[in-house]
């Protein structure tokens, strides 16, 4: 959890990493969402899916704001256990995503911009935890 | 299970309480998963946290209002067409509950799930239908 002590307004941005081997892909989100294929449940998390991928950049692309590397700005806006998992993964050669929700687009991206989240299933894992208000 | 948007907030009405579990496999989410976490959410804000209205009614509020229709128009704000859309059910064995807006903010996913819009995308998750009153 983060607490912000500057100005605090009705919106929100948020930020959160995959890791995975290439790209994320659907099924393997679901699984590790812990969505059955065709029901509701996979219905609204193939929507956070394609949220999720949109925009989706490798994270030593990722904007670094004021941090002086990659490290330091996952260790800020994550914490530490993050930005040392995130190194073990680059340094095994998978791939790392970075991206950002905002509470002021779509219904869907709106809804998880505002919950704290983790998820992890074989290869694939999803960290959201800076989420929420 | 039935949800709908009345002047008064999201009404639910349901004949046999839906466990937990049922919710679950027809939301298609697998146990101690976040899809079952978001599934829960909704399942406590739609059919945990209700005002039974029946139940209201009956043990505090029967002797000021001559009716349960009058009660639900004056205390609750209920307008003419909910009550009428709510009729058949208030006057059968149906559960029928008033979902709050009391941990609507600051209630963390539970409250934002029914903020705005937003109760349709619940009904989905509870395989419940639903309905706009009015």
């Amino acid at each position: 959890m983060k607490v912000r002590w500057d100005f605090v307004t009705n919106s929100s941005t948020t930020s959160f990493i995959i890791i995975c081997s290439g790209k994320p892909r659907l099924d393997d989100f679901l699984a590790a969402i812990g969505a059955k294929a065709g029901t509701p449940a996979a219905e609204l998390f193939r929507q956070l899916y394609y949220v999720l991928c949109d925009g989706l950049k490798p994270v030593n692309e990722a904007d670094r704001k004021e941090s002086e590397n990659v490290y330091d700005m996952l260790k800020d806006e994550f914490s530490e256990r993050t930005a040392n998992r995130v190194q073990s993964a680059l340094r095994e050669g998978k791939d790392v995503w970075y991206g950002r929700l905002a509470s002021e687009n779509t219904e869907v991206e709106a809804f998880f911009c505002t919950d704290s989240f983790e998820v992890e299933r074989g290869e694939f894992y999803l960290n959201a935890l800076p989420c929420g208000w | 299970m039935l949800l709908r948007r009345t002047s008064a907030g999201v009404v639910v009405s349901y004949g046999r309480r839906p466990s937990l579990r049922a919710c679950l496999r027809k939301a298609g989410a697998y146990p101690d998963t976040y899809a079952a976490d978001v599934v829960q959410g909704a399942y406590e804000w739609y059919v945990v946290e209700v005002v039974d209205l029946k139940r209201e009614y009956r043990l505090y509020y029967k002797p000021e209002y001559p009716t349960i229709y009058a009660f639900l128009y004056r205390k609750f704000g209920f307008n003419k067409a909910d009550i009428r859309a709510l009729k058949t059910d208030l006057d059968s064995d149906r559960y029928v509950g008033l979902a709050t807006a009391s941990v609507r903010y600051g209630g963390g996913l539970k409250g934002y799930i029914s903020y705005d819009g937003r109760d349709g995308l619940a009904a989905r998750l509870l395989g419940a239908s639903w309905e706009e009153v009015g």
